[in-house]
C-alpha cells in the first residue's frame, strides 16, 4: 500500500459524470413507480402456479442443508480457515465429497439429466443454511450451481447431455466435478456486469474464430472455484472493436492445453472458497462448448446474475443468522452484575431488531428467487420440455449427427429465440431488480448484524466458541462479488426504467 | 492548532510520520503473527520507536521524555495509526501505562524506574509498561470484579482482565482493583509475575503486531509495595488510565481510518471503469467524500476531548468520543474496501488489514453490552 500521505487528486463536483443511465430510459420511469404493487402481485401470481412439489423440495433441501451444516461444516469451519491461512492453495475436497452424498452439486440439474430438478430458491435456501456453518463453503457450492445454471438456460440439449449429466453421475459416485463462472477481468470489474459499461471497458479476454471452434486468450481474476473447477463458464469478446456486441459465453475445460491457474488470492474471509486468476493462452474451445449465439453473452450474464444475486443475499443472511445465534448463546452463558446478559433489556432489544432485519432480508431474497424460478421453470422445466427430454434416449443426443445439429447456428438461433421469447427485456428487468435489491439487503444485513454482534460481545467475538468475527469478515465479501452493491444499484435503477408498469 | 505552533513539536510529528511510514513498509504483521505466536515479539520495531524518541515521549523532560501533552499524543498516535495500527497500539498502551504511573506515583523507586525506562528506550528490548483492563462480562462462576483482599501477611488479588499487550513483553503492568468497601486501588505489578495466570489467547485476526492476552487470576499474592494509589488518588488514577486507553485507541482508529480513506481516494482517482476514473462516478465520489467527512468529525471529537482539563468530564468526553470514533473507524474501512471492490478484499492492498485492525480496536477494551448495562470499571 502506498503512503497514506501521497497527494490524491482532488476532484471538484462540477467534473463529476452525471449519470450512466441514458436520459430516454430514465424518462420511462413512472413517478409512482416505487409505490406500485408490481412485485407483490407478481409473487402472488407465481405462488399459485408452482406445483406443491416445488415447496416440498424447498423444505427437503433446507433440512438437508441444515443437517449437513451442523454435522460437517460447523465442526470444521475454523480449522479449514486456518489451513487456508497457512497454505492458501488448500481446498477442502473432503467436505466436497461429503456434500456429494447430499447431492448439492446436482440439485439444479433437471431430473431428466439425473439431477434433483430444483430451482434458484432451493439453491438460495441451501446457501443460507450452509453459510450459517461457513460462508466460504456455501459460496463454493453456490458458485458451482450458478455456473451450471448458465449452461441450463442455453437450452442446449447436447451440452446438457455431454457436460452437465456427467456432473450428476460423478456426484453419485462420490466425485465432485465443480463448475465456475469467469467474468471479472483485471481492468474490468464493474464494467463487465453491464452491457452499456462493456462498450467502454478495458477487456483483455478475447476469442478468435478458428476451424472447429475458438481460441481464447486473456486473463480472468477473482474467479471463485477457479483453481478447483473442472468446467469454467467464461465470457469473452470475439471482436476487440465491439466487445459488448460480440460478448460470448464459452465452456472452458480447465484441463485444456494453454489453460493455467495464476495466483490464488489471499482474502480477508470466505477462505474456504478459493478465488483464483485464470490465464488462457490459445485455449481451444470447440463449437459444441459455445453457450448461446455469438454476441449474446451480455444477455446471458444478465440472466445468470438475476439468478445468482438472490443466493448471494442468502449467504449474507446466513452470516447474520450465525452471528445472532452466537449473541443469543453468549448472552445466555455470560453474567454481569449477578444477572444473565440475556435478561438485560438492551440485549433483548438488540436481538429482536436483528431478528427482524434477518426476516426482512430473507423475505426479499425469497421473492427474488421465486420470480427467477418462474423463467427457469419455463425455460427448462415446463411439461413439454420435460416430456421431450425424458422420451429422448440418453445415447441419442451424443452421436455425431446430433452434435452437428445442436452446434449449428440454426439450432443456436432457435434456442436463443426461445430464450428471448421466454425472458423478454421487461421481465428480465423485473427479476433483476428484485435480485439486486435482495443482494444488497442480504449483504448489508450480514455485515451490519455481525459487526454489531461483535461490538456487543467485545473481545469475546474472537472466541472460537462464537465465530462472530469470522462471519463478519465473510459477510463483507457478499457486498463485493456478483457486482459491488454500488454496481447493483446502478443496474437496479436501469431496470426500473426498463420495467413496464405491471 | 496549539500543537503546530511549536516548531519542535511539529518536528516531532514529522518524526512520527516517518516512523509510521517505516512500519508500513517494513513490517508484515501477517508473517509476524504466523512466524512467532504472541510472545516472540518483534522488538526491532520498539527499538526503532525508542531511537525515534517516540517511546518515552509523554514523560516529562526532566525524566528524559519529550513532555508530550494530550493533544500531542493524539496527533502522534494518529500518525502512527496511519502506519500500522498494531504497532501503534503497543505504543499507545505503553504510553497509557507510563502516564498513569507518572501521574499516580510519588514513590521514589517508581519514579527512578520511569527515568530508567526513558533512558533505556532505544536499547535492545527496552522496558515497556502496560495496562490490564478488567473484564466485566464473564462466564458463570468466574470472579467478576477485580478484588484486592487484605490478609495478615499481605494482599490477595483476584479478577479477570484483558491485556491489550501481553505481560510477556512488558516490564510493569498497571491493574485497577477494588479493595474493602469497593474502594479503588491501583496496582503496579511486575509483568513476570503475571505469566502464570495467562489464559489461552484467542487467535485474533486484527492488530496482529500486538501480542494480546487474557488474565484469569483466581488468587495472586501482592505486597504493599505493589499498591501505587489508594482511595481518592486511586479514583483519579483510574479515571486517568481509562481516559488514556480510550484516547490512545481512538487516535489510532482515526489514523487507521484516515489512511484507508486517503488510499481509497487515490485508488479511485487512478482506477478506470466505463472509460473514466471511478471517482468521477457520483456514487463513488459520494462515498469518498463521506469518508473524509466522518474522519474529520472523528478527529475533531478526539482533539476536543483531549483539550478538556477536568479529569471527570475529560474521561466521560473521551469515552463517548471513543464510542463514536470506533464506529467511524469501522465504517470508513468498510467503505474504503467497497471503493476498491474485489481488490479491497485481498491482502495485497492492505485495506482489509485496516478493517480487521479497526474492528479489533473497537472491541478490545470491552463490548457495548458492558456500557449498556452500566458495568463499566
Amino acid at each position: 500500500m502506498n503512503s497514506p500521505n501521497a497527494d490524491a487528486r482532488e476532484i471538484g463536483p462540477t467534473t463529476l459524470f452525471s449519470s450512466i443511465t441514458p436520459a430516454e430510459e430514465t424518462d420511462a420511469i413512472y413517478s409512482d413507480f416505487p409505490f406500485s404493487w408490481g412485485e407483490v402481485d407478481g409473487l402472488f401470481r407465481l405462488a399459485r402456479r408452482y406445483p406443491s412439489s416445488y415447496f416440498r423440495n424447498l423444505t427437503r433441501i433446507r433440512e438437508r442443508a441444515r443437517a449437513f451444516s451442523d454435522r460437517v461444516i460447523r465442526p470444521r469451519a475454523i480449522e479449514i480457515e486456518k489451513l487456508v491461512s497457512r497454505d492458501h492453495g488448500y481446498f477442502s475436497w473432503d467436505v466436497m465429497e461429503e456434500a456429494c452424498k447430499e447431492r448439492f452439486f446436482s440439485m439444479i440439474i433437471p431430473e431428466a439429466f439425473d439431477g434433483l430438478g430444483m430451482g434458484v430458491l432451493h439453491m438460495a435456501a441451501m446457501a443460507e443454511e450452509l453459510a450459517v456453518g461457513c460462508a466460504g463453503l456455501a459460496s463454493t457450492i453456490g458458485v458451482h450451481s450458478a455456473g451450471i445454471s448458465c449452461g441450463l438456460i442455453s437450452i442446449d440439449a447436447y451440452l446438457l447431455e455431454k457436460y452437465i449429466r456427467p456432473v450428476a453421475l460423478a456426484e453419485k459416485r462420490g466425485e465432485p466435478v465443480l463448475w465456475a463462472g469467469a467474468v471479472t477481468e483485471p481492468f474490468a470489474g464493474t464494467d463487465i456486469w453491464d452491457e452499456d459499461f462493456l462498450k467502454k471497458g478495458k477487456i483483455v479476454t478475447f476469442a478468435k474464430k478458428v476451424p472447429g471452434g475458438y481460441r481464447l486468450n486473456g486473463r480472468k481474476v477473482f474467479i471463485s472455484n477457479g483453481s478447483v473447477a473442472r468446467w469454467i463458464v467464461t465470457a469473452a469478446a470475439t471482436d476487440p472493436r465491439s466487445p459488448a456486441e460480440s460478448w460470448t459465453i464459452f465452456l472452458v475445460d480447465s484441463e485444456s492445453e494453454g489453460f493455467s491457474v495464476g495466483r490464488v488470492e489471499r482474502k480477508m474471509g470466505q477462505k474456504a472458497s478459493p478465488a483464483a486468476e485464470l490465464i488462457m493462452e490459445d485455449v481451444f474451445v470447440p463449437h459444441e462448448r459455445q453457450i448461446g449465439e455469438e454476441g449474446k453473452g451480455a444477455r446471458y450474464v444478465s440472466i445468470y446474475l438475476a439468478g445468482s444475486r438472490g443466493p448471494v443475499g442468502a449467504i449474507g443472511v446466513g452470516c447474520a443468522r450465525r452471528s445472532l445465534e452466537c449473541l443469543i448463546d453468549w448472552s445466555k452463558q455470560k453474567k454481569s452484575r449477578g444477572g444473565r446478559m440475556i435478561d438485560q433489556q438492551a440485549i433483548q432489544i438488540t436481538i429482536a431488531r436483528m431478528s427482524g432485519d434477518i426476516a426482512a432480508a430473507r423475505g426479499l431474497y425469497v421473492a427474488s428467487c421465486l420470480a427467477c424460478d418462474e423463467i427457469f421453470h419455463e425455460i427448462i422445466g415446463g411439461p413439454l420440455q420435460k416430456a421431450a427430454l425424458k422420451l429422448t434416449p440418453n445415447g441419442l443426443l451424443l452421436n455425431e449427427g446430433a452434435k452437428r445439429i445442436f452446434s449449428s447456428r440454426l439450432w443456436r438461433g432457435a434456442c436463443d429465440w426461445l430464450l428471448d421469447r421466454t425472458v423478454p427485456d421487461d421481465r428480465l428487468a423485473y427479476i433483476s431488480r428484485l435480485a439486486t435489491a435482495a443482494k444488497r439487503m442480504g449483504s448489508e444485513i450480514g455485515v451490519r448484524v455481525s459487526g454489531e454482534v461483535a461490538r456487543v460481545m467485545g473481545p469475546d467475538a474472537y472466541d472460537p466458541r462464537w465465530p462472530v468475527e469470522k462471519a463478519y469478515r465473510d459477510a463483507k465479501l457478499t457486498m463485493i462479488y456478483e457486482g459491488t452493491n454500488q454496481a447493483n444499484d446502478i443496474t437496479h435503477f436501469k431496470d426500473m426504467a426498463r420495467t413496464m408498469r405491471r | 492548532m496549539e500543537w503546530y505552533e511549536n516548531e519542535d513539536r511539529a518536528m516531532f510529528a514529522e518524526t512520527a510520520r516517518k516512523f509510521a511510514d517505516f512500519t508500513l513498509e517494513h513490517i508484515d504483521g501477517e508473517a509476524m503473527h504466523e512466524r512467532t505466536g504472541p510472545l516472540d515479539f518483534d522488538w526491532k520495531i520498539i527499538e526503532r520507536a525508542g531511537q525515534a524518541g517516540v517511546s518515552a515521549a509523554p514523560l516529562p523532560e526532566e525524566m528524559g521524555g519529550a513532555g508530550l501533552g494530550r493533544l500531542g499524543r493524539a496527533v502522534v498516535l494518529e500518525r502512527l495509526g496511519m502506519g500500522m495500527a498494531g504497532v501503534a497500539a503497543v505504543i499507545g498502551v505503553h504510553w497509557a501505562g507510563l502516564c498513569a504511573l507518572a501521574g499516580a506515583a510519588d514513590d521514589k523507586a517508581v519514579l527512578s524506574w520511569l527515568t530508567e525506562a526513558a533512558a533505556k528506550s532505544a536499547d535492545e528490548k527496552p522496558p515497556l509498561c502496560g495496562v490490564a483492563s478488567p473484564l466485566q462480562v464473564v462466564d458463570d462462576g468466574d470472579p467478576v470484579t477485580p478484588e484486592l483482599e487484605e490478609r495478615d501477611s499481605g494482599y490477595r488479588l483476584k479478577g479477570r482482565f484483558i491485556c491489550p499487550v501481553h505481560p510477556g513483553v512488558l516490564s510493569k503492568v498497571m491493574a485497577p482493583a477494588y479493595g474493602e468497601d469497593r474502594k479503588p486501588v491501583i496496582l503496579c505489578l511486575e509483568a513476570r509475575g503475571l505469566l502464570d495466570y495467562i489464559e489461552p489467547a484467542y487467535p485474533g485476526t486484527g492488530l496482529l503486531e500486538t501480542p494480546m492476552a487474557g488474565l484469569k487470576i483466581s488468587e495472586k499474592a501482592a505486597g504493599a509495595e505493589d499498591i501505587i494509589a489508594e482511595a481518592e488518588k486511586a479514583r483519579a488514577s483510574l479515571l486517568e488510565i481509562k481516559r488514556e486507553l480510550y484516547a490512545n485507541f481512538a487516535a489510532i482508529v482515526v489514523g487507521n481510518a484516515a489512511a484507508a480513506a486517503s488510499y481509497a481516494r487515490q485508488y479511485s482517482s487512478e482506477r478506470e471503469q466505463t472509460g473514466r476514473p471511478i471517482i468521477l462516478h457520483q456514487d463513488v465520489a459520494r462515498v469518498i467524500e463521506d469518508m473524509d467527512v466522518r474522519v474529520e468529525a472523528a478527529r475533531d471529537m478526539l482533539f476536543t476531548a483531549a483539550a478538556v482539563e477536568d479529569p471527570v468530564a475529560g474521561e466521560a468526553r473521551t469515552r463517548r468520543a471513543f464510542l463514536f470514533i470506533a464506529g467511524v473507524g469501522e465504517s470508513v474501512c468498510l467503505d474504503a474496501i467497497q471503493a476498491l471492490g474485489g481488490y479491497g478484499y485481498m491482502k495485497d492492498y492492505g485495506l482489509e488489514r485496516r478493517l480487521r485492525d479497526a474492528k479489533t480496536l473497537q472491541v478490545l477494551l470491552g463490548g457495548h453490552a458492558r456500557d449498556w448495562i452500566g458495568a463499566g470499571w
